[in-house]
């Protein structure tokens, strides 16, 4: 019995197999996601790294039912705690969504209601609690927010979303979405709109909040500097297809597909001085009608094969905890 | 170059009757206050700061395109901004503005030859010579041809960001003034475009104000970097120094904020904590000290100004971090 407890302990909150997320037009169909497969493990956090229009966003998307199924064509699975999300009625995921599983979006400006109070938005998030009165909901919202880092939240309970800067806004986003106690947040880009100064602020109160709650994150961002700063995991997104993924020090130290090693390079942060040529990454992403056969990087590869022309690579171990889908990068 | 002294830039926040009855002897923000820089030809400067310092406001101010209160300007040797002077169009004449949205400062209703046409009409090419200067610019922008039938919104960001350099280009300017160029562009491209705008100032030999929030963009690709921080400039200085031995706690706190791509060395403190005071609540004093981590009583009741706090150090701090 107690190896089944143990089981259960370290069993993944979300894992995807094979997903994929076609968006059917008259132009055919719009490739966004392409065979992603990535699990989540309780208590930790994944980074999914990748340029505007990889796919991060729709990738988590269709992982939490979020995409119609009269737009998109979704194949693969994916399994909450177990639980079949993309089988799931709406009654049913909406009655995980917000209590298992929370989101923080990348705009704090416009995902709160600003024709609501905070005090409202904190106790209405919270309408699922049946039984308990308003007093204590109030309570448990000064109380998330005090978590959260937001000065005086007793009398800030009235003021609207307006009243605050946006670090604050954002604070606030995250204190509603801890609110549920969810096993699985999903953080899509939550410093984008800030500065770094309160970006650093963020960051520091996400790890913390990590650890006293001991939720699993998952945690979409373009900047490899935060990616490195707070994630376990990363899974590197190329248009829609996970090039590459595992601990996050194997992926920085130790890249092995051609397009995450240049990305690294491309980031101005690691440049030694001052530079008059700066690394790029020529060529363009291929748009989503016309996905080469073969490997998806291969236009913008310097190591590009007749292989990567013709077959797709497989994602495949390159060390433990690290695999590449790259033909030339050497497996165990 | 271009030489900046004492500039200020006051908006008004009420009008004189609401303030009157809300009992507000001062209606104006200082968005800009007693700024001096000077950029020598072939170089760039880039400003720096978080948003609402003021980096934007400056750059408008510079050309013309919004207000002065007090402070002059002076390009390429003749003072033409000054109080109850404007001359400002002898500085557009010759310089180009560079805006921070790519696609929104391109006329949706024109094509791209179009777009980069108007600015060689301004400069007085004959009409037969335009179509192949409009094609010399794109190839030097790295685009091909064929874009010139383009409308802006059929442009990815990068290429509006070409589109938005050639049509610079095309004046010929002794200073370009670029608003976050790389704002919104992926690092993969990023790295493309400021090596154009490298390429651009070898060859024109134009000084370049580079206005950016990307503090590792700016320490790379600058000659010089001043520090904004509500409207003031803080600390400037060549472009390593600020950025590896950065004297002012703002700066430093600023740099040291930046996440750097390594898990292995992750920060475990925070410099900086709170956030920017709201303009209409200048805090008396150092603008910085509400958040100063070294603040003492002096800071509460002086100004620290630059060049003066501490004689012969471009930092506006009376205690300044040394330089180690």
């Amino acid at each position: 019995m107690s190896s089944k407890m143990e089981m259960e302990k370290n069993a993944p909150v979300l894992e995807i197999n094979n997903l994929s997320v076609g968006f059917n037009g008259a132009r055919g169909q719009a490739i966004a996601v392409k065979d992603v497969s990535l699990t989540v493990p309780p208590g930790k956090v994944v980074g999914i790294v990748g340029e505007s229009g990889s796919g991060k966003t729709t990738l988590i998307s269709a992982a939490l039912g979020l995409i119609s199924r009269q737009t998109a064509e979704i194949t693969g699975k994916v399994k909450f705690e177990g639980r079949d999300i993309l089988n799931m009625s709406e009654r049913e995921l909406r009655a995980i969504r917000g209590t298992d599983i929370a989101m923080i979006f990348q705009d704090p400006m416009t995902a709160l209601n600003p024709s609501m109070s905070i005090g409202t938005l904190m106790t209405d998030i919270q309408y699922r609690d049946r039984g308990v009165s308003m007093t204590e909901k109030r309570r448990k919202a000064v109380e998330m927010l005090r978590h959260v880092g937001i000065p005086d939240p007793e009398s800030r309970l009235t003021q609207y979303p307006h009243e605050f800067s946006g670090g604050m806004r954002q604070r606030i986003c995250i204190a509603m979405a801890l609110l549920g106690q969810p096993r699985l947040l999903i953080a899509d880009e939550p410093t984008t709109a800030l500065d770094v100064t309160m970006e650093a602020q963020i960051i520091h109160l996400l790890r913390k909040l990590q650890r006293d709650f001991h939720t699993s994150i998952v945690f979409v961002s373009h900047n490899l500097g935060i990616i490195a700063e707070i994630c376990d995991y990363v899974a590197v997104l190329y248009a829609g297809c996970l090039v590459e993924q595992g601990e996050v020090d194997h992926i920085f130290h130790n890249p092995q597909h051609p397009y995450t090693k240049a990305l690294l390079a491309c980031d101005p942060a690691l440049l030694p001085e001052q530079v008059t040529d700066f690394p790029a990454i020529p060529g363009e992403v291929p748009g989503p009608f016309d996905r080469p056969t073969g490997c998806i990087f291969q236009a913008r590869c310097n190591l590009a094969a007749d292989i990567c022309r013709q077959v797709s690579p497989p994602l495949r171990p390159v060390e433990a905890n690290h695999a590449a889908a790259c033909h030339m990068a050497k497996g165990i | 170059m271009l030489q900046v002294k004492d500039l200020r830039v006051r908006f008004r926040t009420m009008g004189g009757l609401k303030a009157l009855v809300k009992g507000k002897s001062d209606p104006f923000i200082d968005a800009v206050l007693n700024v001096s820089l000077s950029i020598a030809p072939g170089t760039t400067l880039g400003l720096v700061g978080e948003s609402g310092s003021g980096k934007s406001t400056l750059g408008r101010a510079i050309m013309g395109l919004t207000k002065t209160t007090a402070g002059t300007v002076t390009f390429d040797g003749q003072t033409l901004i000054a109080p109850g002077l404007d001359r400002s169009q002898e500085i557009r004449a010759h310089s180009a503005m560079m805006f921070q949205d790519p696609i929104s400062s391109l006329s949706p209703r024109l094509r791209v030859r179009s777009l980069i046409a108007e600015a060689l009409k301004i400069r007085n090419w004959p009409a037969s010579k335009i179509d192949a200067e409009i094609d010399r610019l794109l190839s030097t922008v790295g685009l091909p041809a064929s874009l010139r039938s383009r409308y802006p919104h059929q442009l990815s960001g990068g290429q509006a960001r070409r589109v938005g350099v050639a049509r610079a280009l095309a004046l010929q300017p002794k200073l370009i003034i670029a608003d976050e160029p790389t704002a919104g562009l992926d690092v993969s491209v990023q790295g493309e475009l400021l090596n154009l705008l490298h390429r651009v100032q070898k060859d024109t030999g134009c000084a370049l104000l580079f206005i950016t929030h990307n503090l590792s963009v700016a320490q790379h690709f600058c000659d010089e970097l001043a520090i904004m921080y509500l409207g003031r400039i803080v600390e400037i200085g060549s472009a390593d120094d600020v950025a590896r031995h950065a004297q002012h706690p703002y700066a430093h706190g600023l740099f040291s904020a930046q996440p750097y791509p390594d898990p292995r060395r992750r920060r475990t403190d925070i410099q900086l904590t709170g956030e920017v005071p709201s303009l209409a609540q200048r805090p008396e004093g150092c603008d910085f000290h509400t958040r100063c981590p070294k603040a003492q009583p002096r800071c509460s009741r002086e100004v620290p100004l630059l060049g003066q706090a501490v004689p012969g150090a471009d930092v506006a701090c009376f205690y300044p971090e040394t330089a180690a």
